[in-house]
């Protein structure tokens, strides 16, 4: 699949996800804090918001954005494992499967947020996205341009938070 | 220090008005300068306002703390407006500024502490707590005093150690010491397995010790003396199996009853400071105070359930800092300390070693390696840069390896300097966890 430039998301997908939406993180990054003030406080698309949802929270929802990587001081604090975060974010994205919801994977934690782990949660959440915004600085050794190629994923690169804003508002359908 | 009030019903958390303790640094820095410094408050605050006025370019690792913890700081609009002004954290490159801060740094520059403690400021504090549950009032503020208190001291091979005591922690980084100069650390590479087994055992009987042992001194009986005694510590070393980790440890019996920044700075006389300040987590409690900049402390987290740091009204709480001092011969050598809570006094010990049993510049001995062991964790912390062997050899006798990245700020991030005794040059040493950096003027 092609790297969208900024802005440029594929028109198919312009206005293509419904609410209600959730935001959960898959890693328990921080990221997802700032995703959620991103998507509810500046572009007041009043998503739901559980940095550690799990799979009946989101029974209702349209669309499910998933905020990728791991952080190991998140994990502290909500009390998880990596390995009991990887459960949650399997049964996370089954629910969304069986509910036929769809899911946008956004990562914005530039290098900090890659690595072993964070790599995990990327590879179990990518292949089922229906889209992939990621700030440029965690994709600079390509590992997300070639994980939504093999899947056949469309990936949307953007060169800061801010931008990937505007990717998420153009995704939302008007209510 | 505690508020006055009675909080022994409340269930202290990490964030929000009711963590906040009341602050310190203000008191302890003019009382500081005011005893020992030769240029005015107006000279010595200049820089810190124009850098709060004219701003300063973020860095990588300050747009990771604040994104680490952006939840909670975006639950404060005062705090948001000071670490995201358009909405959304600080990034790299961005560049931080805080006017209001500014202002603030102004008016003490002009008026002193009082305008802190008994001013404008302690009534905007003070408004800002009563209006969300805070238990810090005006009368809290008027009464806080710095204390001067002596030094806790100590030897190590022959370099006298002087280091920050109770309620902080340079009692157990000398008592750690105390325990390590019984092995003859040198006749091995740094990170050889026996030398990270010693060194974690050690530190575990020190924090249990720490636990047991240590709080404020005016509220409690702290066995200085037996906890620094040599004779102590050789018994606490004798419990050390080289080929064996001891999974429980308690502390012992001494001989009596009873988020951090640190600046290294030496002057064109050979004086030396070391200074540890803490907000305790990374932004605190994240709360600012309205209209004036200052974002408040986390430090009521820091009382134990129990014990010489159980919570009582105007108690202050025990710490880990460990701002220390090392000299050699009655001349100061080394002037070093670290933020990174828990770690800081592991790191102070790590640091004495490199220098001392493995004879490091101080920028060798700041990158080197870090571990952590404590008494009421069950893995050893390492970062992945220890040597494969021995880590291999340490989960062989029933180690659990926690690994970080190779530098990682979780392990504090200690500046130092080092002033060579024979020319007197110095050598200043800087922290890459943390975004470090040395200055000569």
């Amino acid at each position: 699949m092609p790297i969208f430039a900024q802005y440029s998301v594929p028109s198919n997908l312009v206005a293509n996800f419904e609410r209600p939406g959730f935001i959960t993180s898959a890693g328990q990054t921080s990221d997802a804090a700032i995703v959620k003030v991103l998507a509810n406080t500046r572009l007041k698309l009043g998503l739901d918001y559980d940095i550690a949802a799990k799979p009946q929270a989101i029974e209702n929802a349209k669309t499910l954005v998933l905020v990728l990587g791991v952080s190991n001081k998140g994990l502290g604090a909500a009390g998880l494992s990596l390995e009991q975060e990887i459960e949650r974010v399997k049964n996370i994205v089954a629910e969304a499967i069986k509910n036929n919801t769809r899911i946008i994977s956004i990562h914005t934690g530039g290098t900090a947020r890659r690595g072993e782990a964070s790599n995990q949660v990327i590879e179990l959440c990518v292949p089922v996205s229906n889209v992939v915004i990621v700030v440029e600085g965690g994709n600079n050794d390509g590992f997300f341009t070639s994980l939504c190629e093999k899947n056949n994923v469309p990936l949307v690169q953007v060169p800061s938070i801010a931008e990937a804003g505007n990717v998420l508002m153009s995704l939302f359908a008007a209510q | 220090m505690a508020p006055l009030a009675d909080m022994s019903k409340i269930k202290f958390g990490s964030e929000g008005h009711v963590a906040v303790a009341v602050p310190g640094t203000v008191a302890g820095l003019c009382t500081a300068l005011k005893d020992y410094g030769t240029k005015s408050l107006a000279e010595v605050m200049a820089p810190a306002i124009r850098y709060a006025r004219n701003g300063f370019i973020v860095s990588e690792t300050l747009a990771q703390t604040i994104a680490d913890r952006f939840d909670p700081i975006s639950r404060n609009e005062p705090l948001l407006q000071i670490l995201a002004p358009e909405g959304l954290p600080l990034q790299t490159g961005d560049i931080f500024k805080n006017p209001d801060l500014a202002v603030t740094l102004e008016k003490i520059a002009a008026g002193g502490p009082d305008v802190f403690y008994k001013g404008e400021i302690a009534e905007a504090i003070a408004k800002d707590m009563a209006k969300n549950g805070g238990f810090i009032t005006k009368a809290d503020l008027a009464a806080y005093r710095a204390i001067k208190r002596e030094p806790v001291r100590g030897t190590y091979r022959g370099y006298e150690i002087v280091s920050a005591p109770p309620p902080v922690g340079g009692i157990s980084v000398i008592e750690m010491l105390n325990m390590l100069e019984c092995f003859d650390l040198g006749s091995e590479q740094p990170l050889s397995p026996r030398n990270v087994h010693i060194m974690s055992e050690v530190m575990k009987r020190g924090f249990a010790d720490n636990s047991a042992y240590v709080g404020d001194p005016d509220f409690t009986q702290i066995p200085v003396k037996g906890l620094l005694d040599k004779e102590y510590a050789r018994s606490r070393a004798q419990e050390i199996d080289l080929n064996k980790i001891t999974t429980s440890i308690k502390a012992g019996t001494p001989n009596e009853h009873p988020s951090t920044t640190h600046l290294s700075v030496v002057d064109r006389h050979g004086n030396m400071v070391a200074l540890t300040q803490t907000l305790s987590g990374f932004w605190g409690a994240c709360v600012a105070v309205p209209g004036t900049g200052i974002i408040l402390n986390n430090e009521m987290q820091n009382w134990s359930s129990r014990g010489p740091n159980a919570y009582a009204p105007g108690k202050r709480m025990r710490t880990t800092i460990a701002p220390t001092i090392i000299a050699k011969d009655g001349i100061p050598f080394v002037t070093m300390g670290t933020p990174g809570a828990g770690r800081i006094i592991s790191t102070m010990v790590i640091l004495t070693v490199n220098l001392i049993d493995f004879d490091m510049g101080v920028q060798e001995a700041i990158e080197s390696p870090r571990f952590y062991a404590r008494d009421t964790e069950k893995d050893l912390s390492i970062e992945s840069r220890i040597p494969k062997e021995t880590q291999e050899w340490l989960k062989s006798i029933g180690y659990s390896i926690k690994e970080y990245p190779p530098f990682d700020l979780f392990f504090g991030g200690a500046q130092a300097i080092l002033v060579d005794p024979k020319t007197g040059i110095m050598h200043g040493g800087a922290d890459p966890r943390r975004d470090g950096a040395v200055f000569g003027f």
